[in-house]
């Protein structure tokens, strides 16, 4: 008895969507046979079992979204099956093993992870499933075998056969009626020993044509496997940030079409000098960095979004985020900004945000416990401060320029720095230097009016600063009930990196050099 | 100045040159049965273009020049490399691509190769080989050496701008050049009359400043009689020499060629002039030679014919890996 | 010394006439009339009709007799007027010298040396300003080189001879006038390497024949707006010394190929590919090519100059991959 699990389809897949059943329980199912149709999010994708047997209970109804690695189904050998002896047959005295594989060619990912703690699959036929199911019966209750109304890429045969010859179906051309996939196509990849090379994209839904259903928590296969970068790079670019292990999604290219280039890549990133152990530059910065502006075909703003979806999940995922938040008052800095912009022509007024982000990188500064990335299982604290801002798009997501070294600005150069940033990323044109690998991020949605924001970190980074609107309430002044200034700034922290009394200190940092604006902005 | 086809006078030539004119055309005419056998069973493969019915010509002709004159022939090239003393166990090798062919399995039947014996190939492109074969010519006036370069082609080549540039260049060079036109009467499908407005080739040939004349090109004696005149008159300093062999090929073009253009009668009609029946009735009738004694010559080539055929079959093909050579000079 | 390109080539014609008695010259008009562009007059006078050997007008026969006589051991040097003409002994070219070696599985050398002038600018229209390099280049079996230096004028001519194998030397007709340093009889050039004609790093450059004059006049204007360009003489279109290109583009990751003849399926475009293949970790712009336009060369002369590749098409493009 095995089970069929919910696959895992791409590596920032969590969960699928049951679309369809194509078998019904009884049914004989055979290695590369499709069973079933999964929505990733991404697409439809039809899913093979990778076992010899009987379907024997369904245990997710279509139309229900279940975590990778969720059993989806039980399958027994069927009956004189090669490889799965009936028990009765064996002369050794163990007890089967229920999950022993139907057919020699069963990867070892189809058995359930140690550290699997479903159910244990059921007999079939029982009515009582765990995982909150029932046993589905048909729809039409006898399993008449009706045969599912959507169009096979190829029939199941010639799926086996390919998969026997080492080749990803998905990849091939199918030269049969409607495209699908006949024998002969099979045949002529056999002979031309193509090696019918995946797309990334399907790279990333069937890394092998033998790939099984993984039970491994899919951010963990990530850190295995970095994902294939399919945006624009060149060869130069892509040479030098394998080297540094910099993911180039969280790159954004100044070439044509956003291309990345070398320029682009963080200045430290520097050809033949591999970093020393111990400044290693970060992976994958899981903010999406790469083109998300209407202007890129290339990039839909769908595929935006699930970018940021993959990011933020993977960072909520394996983050153990702790939250602080603390009330500041901005008379001292409020005034100063009036006194200064008064005498600045108005294209160089200052605004609050940009006196927030200073106190913000020195506060970084001071407390480089949280200035850093975690990596490796441990805290690496960075030498400089380069701020994070997000940038909210136009036409929605997010992009996430860098403010280098910004613990050294000025409230005037940090507001001109602010300007072009966000210039520059609501245009899609950022430079290398908009790219440089954040240590530390900042967002502030007060422009809009939201109170406080508490932020997703980006991995690998360990905080994100967030401020709300300054706005004028009441509060206590020298005993007194008055009206100020004042905004929530907060704190969200990689809790394996610090804790809570850092996330303090470095608060209180903060709202010191907001009650010292001539300092920021001389 | 052009003579009608001449035979040979009988008795001009000794004997033992009769039997060996005899004895190369058959031995031409059965190595080539014996390829069609091989090719059927695909032994051979590639283009097989047979030169049965025309053996007088390369029997004749290359009898009458020295191991230091050079020839140039064509993708009909198994009776001239058997002629010219090629061993038939590299011929066979080659037709098997072998490595221990005479082109060392790269050329096939069309590039019959041989230097040490000045056979400088067969050549596929039709009158290809003429520009080269000036050249070979033209080397030995440079040197101040009195060889020739016989040059082999066929009706369709005449009609080739390059064989008039050649005619041309030589005749202005005094080069020393014998063109052997073999002319069997089709360039491939299409007859000589349907090619060329003036069909006497000898006499066309003339008009570049060049001796020219007809042969009867099914008549082995009259081939020798001819080159002999022709090779003299070009040692001697008289320039290049065009001799036209009137000869037909019996089989098609090639062993792709369904041969629907000919006239069955007309194929006949040549066979009636086999110049292998031909010399032997002769030679029998002489008694030069008798029943016996042609069966001894056949038993003979037949035993050298599956001698090399075993061998071709048990020598090495050339490895995979040594592809990309023969392609440049290999520098040491 | 400083000399013209043409009195270079005929040096060096001289001294391999002087050198070795197996060479000779043959082509149409090199004899009675010294050469269609002048290079071997005099010759006659001096070496005499066996050596030097008017041919009628028939590309494809003397071009094989070349063969033949190169097969036969002699050195010949086969001068075809102009590329165009080169066409009509193409076959003998294809057919009978890259391949004669390899049919005959090794048996035969063919050192023959061919020399065509080449190129557009004069106004001479479309049929005879023509850059054929890439149709002999395509062909294994034969060597190929373009003259575009003065010293090279000089210096491959004996090279060549000493090849085994059929080579191929354009000469542009655009430079039998022009002037540049010559090196003595003693210095040969190396006819199996690239050499860097003007060393930078912000970019590659690589041109052969008459567009590396091309290529180095947009380096110096390059140069004046702070791009420092390699520029990469070809020499040897066949082998390409892709070595030289790929370590050139490795330190500056950026290529730009000049080609005076068209575009599309064209050495430039062979260069390209090259780089594509061996220097693509090391490419951080896209390859741009400056050709020819897509046009049989026009008459006129404003048509002409816009066909042709231009100093500044060429600091386009490398502004273009630079920027």
């Amino acid at each position: 008895m095995t089970e069929f699990r919910m696959p895992s389809l791409g590596a920032d897949m969590v969960e699928g969507t049951l679309l369809h059943w194509y078998v019904r329980p009884g049914q004989v199912v055979h290695i590369g046979d499709v069973v079933a149709e999964v929505d990733t999010t991404k697409a439809a994708i039809e899913v093979e079992s990778f076992d010899d047997g009987i379907l024997a209970a369904i245990l997710v109804p279509e139309g229900a979204t279940v975590p990778v690695g969720t059993p989806l189904a039980t399958i027994e050998p069927a009956a004189g099956s090669v490889g799965a002896p009936p028990s009765a047959e064996r002369t050794d005295g163990e007890p089967a093993p229920e999950d022993t594989p139907a057919d020699s060619h069963r990867d070892a990912a189809t058995t359930p992870a140690a550290d699997h703690t479903g159910p244990a699959p059921l007999p079939p036929h029982t009515a009582e499933a765990i995982s909150g199911g029932r046993e589905i019966s048909p729809p039409g209750g006898g399993g008449t075998g009706e045969k599912p109304g959507h169009d096979l890429h190829a029939t199941p045969l010639i799926r086996k056969l390919a998969e026997e010859a080492g080749i990803d179906i998905d990849t091939v051309h199918g030269s049969g009626p409607a495209g699908r996939v006949v024998r002969a196509d099979i045949n002529r990849i056999k002979s031309a020993g193509s090696s019918n090379v995946p797309s990334p994209e399907t790279e990333r839904r069937t890394a092998h044509p033998a790939s099984t259903v993984s039970t491994v928590p899919s951010d963990k296969a990530v850190q295995g496997t970095p994902k294939t970068y399919t945006g624009r790079a060149s060869g130069y670019a892509r040479r030098l940030a394998t080297a540094a292990n910099i993911e180039l999604s969280g790159v954004q290219g100044s070439g044509p079409d956003d291309a990345v280039r070398a320029l682009d890549l963080p200045t430290d990133v520097s050809e033949r000098q591999p970093a020393p152990d111990g400044v290693r530059p970060p992976p994958p910065q899981n903010v999406p960095g790469d083109n998300v502006t209407a202007e890129t075909p290339r990039r839909s703003p769908a595929t935006a979004r699930q970018m940021i979806a993959a990011a933020m999940t993977r960072s909520k995922r394996t983050v153990p985020h702790y939250y602080l938040s603390s009330t500041v008052d901005m008379d001292a800095a409020m005034r100063r900004l009036r006194t200064v912009n008064e005498q600045a022509p108005v294209t160089e007024r200052i605004v609050s945000s940009a006196l927030l982000l200073c106190a913000a990188a020195r506060a970084a500064r001071a407390v480089p416990e949280l200035n850093g990335f975690w990596l490796d299982e441990e805290f690496r604290p960075a030498p400089d401060v380069h701020v994070g801002m997000v940038v909210s798009l136009r036409e929605g997501g997010i992009l996430v320029p860098t403010i280098s070294d910004a613990d050294h600005l000025s409230a005037t150069a940090m507001m001109q720095a602010v300007r072009d940033a966000v210039a520059r990323t609501r245009a899609g044109r950022l430079r290398s230097r908009d790219t440089v690998q954040a240590t530390i991020t900042a967002t502030s949605l007060g422009d809009l009016g939201a109170d406080a924001v508490f932020g997703v970190i980006p991995v690998p980074q360990v905080a994100i600063v967030g401020f709300g609107a300054v706005t004028e309430k009441p509060c206590a002044v020298a005993g007194m009930v008055g009206v100020r200034p004042q905004v929530t700034a907060t704190l969200s922290a990689d809790h394996r990196a610090s804790d809570g009394a850092v996330g303090a200190r470095f608060l209180r940092c903060l709202a010191d050099h907001l009650q010292h604006p001539e300092e920021l902005c001389p | 100045m052009t003579e009608s086809p001449a035979g040979a006078v009988p008795g001009r030539t000794d004997p033992g040159r009769r039997i060996e004119l005899l004895r190369q055309m058959m031995r031409i005419r059965r190595f080539e049965e014996r390829c069609i056998q091989l090719y059927s069973t695909e032994k051979i493969r590639g283009f097989l273009h047979l030169y049965i019915g025309e053996e007088a010509v390369a029997a004749g002709l290359l009898s009458e020049i020295d191991a230091q004159d050079a020839v140039v022939s064509t993708y009909r090239d198994h009776g001239h490399a058997l002629a010219r003393g090629i061993p038939m166990t590299a011929l066979m090798a080659e037709m098997f691509g072998r490595s221990t062919g005479c082109s060392g399995g790269r050329g096939g039947s069309m590039h019959l190769f041989d230097a040490q014996r000045r056979f400088y190939g067969g050549n596929a492109i039709v009158a290809g080989g003429l520009p080269p074969a000036l050249g070979l010519a033209l080397a030995d006036v440079l040197t101040d050496t009195p060889h020739i370069t016989v040059c082999l082609f066929g009706d369709g080549a005449f009609a080739e701008g390059e064989f008039h540039e050649c005619a041309n260049l030589a005749a202005l060079w005094h080069l020393p050049v014998l063109f052997a036109c073999e002319n069997n009467q089709y360039a491939m499908g299409t007859a000589l009359r349907r090619e060329h407005a003036a069909t006497d080739l000898a006499l066309r040939a003339a008009g570049y400043g060049m001796a020219s004349w007809p042969v009867d090109g099914m008549d082995a004696e009259a081939v020798a009689e001819a080159a002999r005149r022709a090779v003299q008159s070009i040692r001697g300093g008289g320039g290049p020499c065009f001799l036209e062999f009137r000869t037909y090929r019996f089989r098609a073009h090639s062993l792709y060629d369904a041969d629907r253009y000919r006239d069955k009668a007309e194929i006949e009609q040549w066979k009636a002039r086999d110049p292998i029946e031909r010399l032997y009735g002769q030679l029998r009738n002489a008694e030069i030679i008798d029943d016996r004694g042609y069966a001894e010559i056949e038993t003979a080539i037949d035993a050298e014919i599956d001698a090399a055929i075993v061998e071709a079959e048990a020598a090495p093909l050339e490895p995979v890996a040594d592809l990309t050579r023969h392609v440049y000079a290999e520098r040491q | 010394m400083t000399t013209t390109y043409r009195q270079a080539l005929t040096d060096a014609l001289r001294e391999a006439l002087d050198r070795d008695e197996r060479v000779f010259l043959m082509g149409e008009d090199v004899g009675a009339y010294g050469g269609c562009f002048g290079v071997s007059r005099g010759l006659l006078d001096d070496y005499g009709p066996r050596r030097i050997r008017d041919t009628p007008l028939s590309e494809s026969a003397f071009v094989g007799a070349g063969i033949g006589a190169a097969i036969a051991g002699r050195r010949p040097i086969v001068e075809i007027m102009t590329g165009n003409f080169s066409l009509l002994a193409l076959d003998q070219i294809l057919n009978n010298a890259a391949t004669l070696r390899h049919m005959s599985g090794g048996q035969l050398d063919v050192p023959l040396v061919i020399r065509m002038a080449t190129g557009a600018g004069r106004q001479l229209a479309a049929q005879h300003s023509h850059s054929l390099e890439s149709f002999y280049a395509h062909l294994p079996g034969l060597r190929v080189l373009s003259a575009a230096t003065v010293a090279d004028a000089r210096g491959m001519l004996w090279p060549a001879l000493q090849d085994p194998d059929p080579v191929v030397i354009f000469e542009p007709i655009a430079l039998y006038n022009s002037s540049g340093e010559s090196r003595g009889p003693d210095t040969v050039t190396d006819i199996d390497t690239a050499e860097v004609a003007r060393p930078g790093n912000d970019a590659t450059v690589v041109a052969y024949g008459g567009t590396l004059h091309t290529a180095l006049a947009a380096a110096e204007q390059l140069a004046e707006t702070g791009v420092d360009a390699e520029v990469i003489d070809l020499r040897t279109l066949r082998p390409l010394d892709t070595a030289t290109i790929v370590e050139s583009v490795s330190r500056t990751h950026r290529l730009v190929t000049v080609d005076e003849g068209w575009g599309r399926v064209g050495i430039a475009a062979e260069i390209a590919a090259a780089t594509a293949e061996h220097a693509y970790y090391d490419l951080d712009a896209p390859i741009r090519r400056v050709c020819t336009a897509e046009v049989p060369i026009p008459y006129a002369r404003q048509l002409e100059e816009a066909a042709l590749p231009s100093a500044g098409a060429v600091v386009v493009a490398v502004q273009e991959v630079v920027s």
